[in-house]
């Protein structure tokens, strides 16, 4: 056990040491070349290294993917658009796609919604109670998903009639007489994936409030007491003065929501495992790549989860490039 | 400026020389642990593998312990947290152990057709057919027909587990065959209460407890050489020798005030838990079918489970006629990589009537007949043993393992539930497994 754990500190320590070492022996190597040429070999000989490890770990996989998403379930033989297509006439597929739309449009929004609104109410709070408002609220951050799936477990809970319920929301249709409820069985309305949003949703509010809210206690007093002198109400400052210096932060928050919801997969997974039409995206590549072992679907929807996102990666760079250049 | 250089590369050729010795260290230590093979005959160390924790391990490393002593050789035990994964890498790295446990007969035989795994000579199968509950033997035959696994210790799943004071009380005998059992269930509701609770949650992997129901059925309805092809593919779900066993269980589930809760409950109800409340008072319902862990920590409320002598009622899942009882199993196959004399030996050993002492102790049962019973912990376990197990006309594996990943683990949990929860029909649901099934291996 100790040889292991000094195992491990030296394997630290030595990756850090050897990644100096690398680092300086490079720099004196460019520094050793004449003229002009130290200084355009330089920034590759600093960026090189990461360019590599992204290139070894980030495009190769990429591009593997798509070659295997041409390709039969154990990549042996090409199949053209075959798993595609397959893909995308399937109903249950479908119904897939559908589900994660719905995360997409429902999620980010609520979150920003919901963190701008705690984070704008918590300003009004005394230091004390704002503090206070504010961890409880950030804790279900610090949660794991599995996690908050298991505690959100005792809310939605269901036992058969005649037991004592141990769901909190069974409990109160009791309370009212009703018969309880098997909640994530609903498909009505899409409820048990709005049901299991909500779990998401709890966790990520957390996030968006602390970024909001540092973006509001930037907003320069002068410019509402601006809007006060020239007579706007409270919600003309909030959307006309407020909002608008803040909307890089909104953005950011909500892209950065977003690219998670996309992904979205272990709530999903510990709860119903996508019974019940609540499946999404990424659940269902799990599925088809270790469950199903077939690498071609599996690399196909990868792709279309990368084609999706694509455009969000894109706006979102953009808008860091405005920003900076705003600056 | 140069002394800052010098220092900075002093101290990184530091770390780097401490970072070659200490890896040098650590593959040292695997380098001593692969040259052993080099041996001819009789390794002195033996590496067993497997993929059982808690008491049952404790206990299975004291049997082997014991034999081991007696024979001179030491044994270096491996756990796998995850086996399958553990075994294929380490058999395509080239390390395989020498001795591994497979609790599923499947990656046994791929492996066993790449030429990684040794069978059983025909003395040994011989000898051990003898005591082995009928069946085990062709658990561990792969498709050459050779013998390439024999079980260790076996855990029972055909099970019918109720409240014993309940049942004196209201003068319910447990049932033999299926016509008995229709007889209770219908007893129990004109009584004016349910007889059954079936439950099948399991977080993500919700619906595997049907698959026991079904198999037990199919052995039932079908016969154990039926079960064999509808495991191996070639029965269709939606065969005529099949669907009995579904159309069985629509019986039991489907009908009205049979199952607490009705049919939705099924699949809302906590397979660990869902049998707790046969022994409120009064019981909620009378009769639940789950494998022997359920009579353990984690089952059965605890309060029970220290009565479990007087409280807990068991039987066999009942047969189709007395007397011809199938039963289902899950149990680790003990199989060697190796030619090597103790490997040969330690396998052998495992899988003999001789081993499982200390594991029978701990309440897992031996799969030999001869085995004595009186060693197992419980009456409660004593009578799973002899009037279960070892009366059973025929052992079978878990089906649901042995089929392809993507219906054992996949379609058979998914697709009983949508059927259950009422979003398709029996045909829709069974048709949907057979399209699952993967087309043959090309």
């Amino acid at each position: 056990m100790t040889i292991k754990i000094l195992n491990a500190l030296l394997a630290i320590i030595g990756g850090i040491g050897g990644a100096m070492i690398l680092f300086w022996l490079l720099n004196k190597l460019a520094e050793s070349l004449k003229g002009r040429w130290e200084d355009r070999v330089k920034p590759w000989v600093f960026a090189g290294p990461a360019i590599l490890a992204i290139g070894v770990y980030l495009i190769y996989p990429a591009i593997v993917t798509l070659q295997y998403s041409f390709a039969n379930e154990d990549a042996t033989k090409y199949v053209g658009f075959n798993n595609y297509k397959d893909l995308l006439t399937d109903a249950t597929f479908l119904s897939v796609l559908f589900n994660n739309l719905l995360w997409i449009i429902i999620v980010p929004a609520l979150t920003v919604a919901l963190g701008l609104g705690v984070a704008v109410l918590a300003d009004r709070l005394r230091p004390k109670g704002e503090k206070l408002s504010k961890t409880v609220i950030f804790l279900p951050m610090a949660i794991s998903m599995v996690g908050a799936a298991t505690i959100w477990r005792s809310i939605y809970e269901y036992q058969p009639k005649g037991s004592p319920q141990t769901g909190l929301l069974n409990a109160i249709m009791g309370v009212f007489g009703k018969d309880p409820v098997y909640w994530y069985q609903i498909e009505t309305w899409h409820l048990n994936s709005l049901l299991l949003m909500v779990i998401l949703i709890w966790t990520q509010v957390g996030y968006s409030m602390v970024l909001l809210s540092s973006a509001i206690k930037g907003v320069p007093e002068d410019t509402i007491e601006a809007g006060r002198i020239d007579g706007a109400g409270e919600r003309r400052i909030f959307f006309s003065i407020v909002v608008p210096q803040i909307w890089p932060t909104v953005v950011t928050v909500f892209i950065t929501v977003l690219i998670g919801v996309m992904k979205v997969f272990d709530v999903v997974y510990v709860t119903t495992n996508g019974a019940f039409n609540t499946d999404v995206v990424g659940r269902r590549f799990f599925y088809e790549m270790f469950t199903n072992q077939n690498s071609g679907y599996a690399a196909a929807i990868v792709v279309l989860l990368m084609i999706a996102i694509t455009p969000v990666l894109v706006y979102q760079v953009r808008q860091f490039r405005a920003e900076e250049a705003n600056r | 400026m140069r002394r800052s250089t010098f220092a900075k590369a002093a101290t990184g050729a530091a770390a780097i020389a401490l970072l070659t010795s200490g890896c040098l260290g650590s593959s040292g230590t695997t380098t001593t642990a692969a040259t052993g093979t080099a041996a001819g005959a009789g390794k002195a160390t033996v590496e067993v593998m497997y993929g059982f924790g808690n008491e049952q391990e404790t206990a299975f490393q004291k049997d082997l312990k014991a034999f081991a002593d007696k024979s001179g050789f030491t044994i270096k035990f491996t756990k796998a947290g995850s086996w399958d994964t553990e075994i294929k890498t380490r058999v395509a790295g080239g390390n395989p152990p020498d001795v591994g446990l497979f609790p599923q007969p499947g990656v046994m035989c791929d492996l066993a057709k790449q030429g990684k795994v040794l069978a059983y000579d025909d003395a040994t199968v011989t000898s051990a057919k003898a005591t082995l509950v009928n069946g085990f033997v062709g658990a561990g035959t792969c498709t050459d027909g050779k013998v390439y696994g024999l079980p260790s210790a076996v855990s029972v799943k055909s099970l019918l587990w109720y409240d014993a004071p309940v049942f004196a009380a209201a003068g319910y005998k447990a049932p033999t065959t299926l016509a008995e059992l229709d007889a209770l269930t219908e007893k129990i509701k004109a009584d004016g209460k349910t007889p059954w609770c079936i439950a099948a949650e399991s977080g993500g992997a919700t619906g595997w407890p049907i698959t026991d129901w079904i198999e037990d059925l199919v052995l039932r309805f079908a016969g154990p050489e039926n079960y064999d092809k509808w495991v191996a593919g070639t029965l269709k779900f939606n065969s005529p020798e099949i669907k009995p066993a579904w159309d069985y269980f629509q019986k039991i589930a489907f009908t009205e005030g049979n199952v607490r809760g009705g049919t939705k409950a099924i699949a809302a109800t906590n397979f660990q838990t869902g049998g707790n409340v046969l022994f409120d008072t009064p019981p909620a319902c009378h009769l639940f079918k789950q494998a022997t862990f359920i009579a353990g920590k984690g089952g059965f409320p605890d309060t029970v489970l220290a009565k479990a002598d007087t409280e807990i009622g068991v039987v066999a899942f009942p047969a189709k006629e007395a007397g011809n009882n199938p039963v289902l199993t899950g149990g680790d196959l003990a199989t060697a990589f190796n030619n090597d004399a103790n490997t040969l030996k330690l396998r052998n050993f495992i899988a003999s009537k001789d081993n499982g002492v200390e594991v029978g102790k701990a309440g897992y049962f031996s799969p030999h007949k001869s085995f004595d019973v009186t060693l197992y912990p419980s009456k409660m376990l004593q009578k799973i043993a002899s009037d279960v197990l070892y009366k059973s006309s025929a052992a079978r594996f878990d089906g649901s393992d042995l089929m392809p990943a993507k219906v054992g683990a996949g379609t058979f949990w998914t697709e009983p539930i949508k059927w259950i929860s009422g979003t398709q029909d029996l045909d829709v649901t069974l048709n949907n497994i057979d399209a699952s099934w993967p087309k043959a291996a090309s």
